[in-house]
């Protein structure tokens, strides 16, 4: 059983009946195949980095399952089928993936869900930190690397 | 021994930032992650400009044509930008 993220793109003015449908189905095809279906990311409406269809927007729903080859098939066979779904992709997350302790891990995670946005932005913090890092052992490398040089040029001249 | 001078002066070390932070994921979900690592006209940076290893390099193209995939990052950028 592999960890499979599979992200669906809807149109985004598609009303709110019709996206549970094609999700509830996906989730039926899974459960079927025998996999786990770990949870159902919305993510909103938002802006796309370029226009699919003509459209410039799209309704994001990441969903993260556990399952074999064939149900990732037949989900994509759906998929490709649905004129209102705009764009799918998944991607394996992990190969082996034991769906149990998948599931006991989301239930600890989900007992402090307020923890999820400061992690965020602590994330970003650390980003800016790094390249500040970064620059400051830039310069002390390269100062390193002058002195280390200045020896050489003398020897050779 | 001129140009020996001249190169001194433009060498800087360029250091992976993801090496250099644990931290820091390269996940195509995090597209302003990926943002720093692409031109304003959406190619990816290569790494003799953005330093990033070798290993890292990899990852980040993956998740970067992943990101264009799902329409997160550009295939083609808007120059007016």
């Amino acid at each position: 059983m592999n960890r499979y993220e599979t992200f669906i793109i809807f149109e985004a003015d598609l009303a709110e009946e019709d996206r549970k449908m094609v999700l509830d189905r996906v989730g039926a095809l899974v459960s079927d195949s025998g996999g786990t279906t770990i949870l159902f990311d919305e993510w909103g409406t938002k802006k796309l980095a370029y226009p699919i269809r003509k459209k410039n927007q799209g309704y994001y729903v990441r969903m993260d399952y556990c399952g074999r080859g064939p149900a990732v098939e037949a989900i994509e066979r759906i998929l490709r089928q649905d004129t209102r779904v705009l764009r799918f992709m998944t991607v394996r997350m992990e190969a082996d993936a034991d769906p149990e302790a998948l599931k006991a891990e989301m239930a600890t995670s989900a007992q402090e869900p307020a923890s999820e946005e400061p992690a965020g932005e602590s994330t970003e913090e650390a980003a800016k930190e790094t390249t500040e890092e970064a620059e400051a052992h830039a310069s002390d490398a390269a100062a390193e690397t002058e002195t280390a040089e200045e020896p050489q040029i003398a020897g050779k001249e | 021994m001129a140009v020996m001078n001249k190169r001194r002066f433009f060498h800087r070390r360029k250091v992976c930032r993801f090496c250099a932070d644990s931290k820091l994921r390269i996940d195509y979900k995090e597209p302003n992650t990926l943002k720093y690592f692409i031109t304003e006209r959406g190619k990816i940076i290569p790494r003799r400009i953005s330093g990033t290893c070798a290993r890292h390099q990899r990852h980040l193209a993956l998740e970067i044509k992943r990101a264009r995939k799902i329409a997160l990052l550009p295939y083609v950028g808007n120059y007016e930008q």
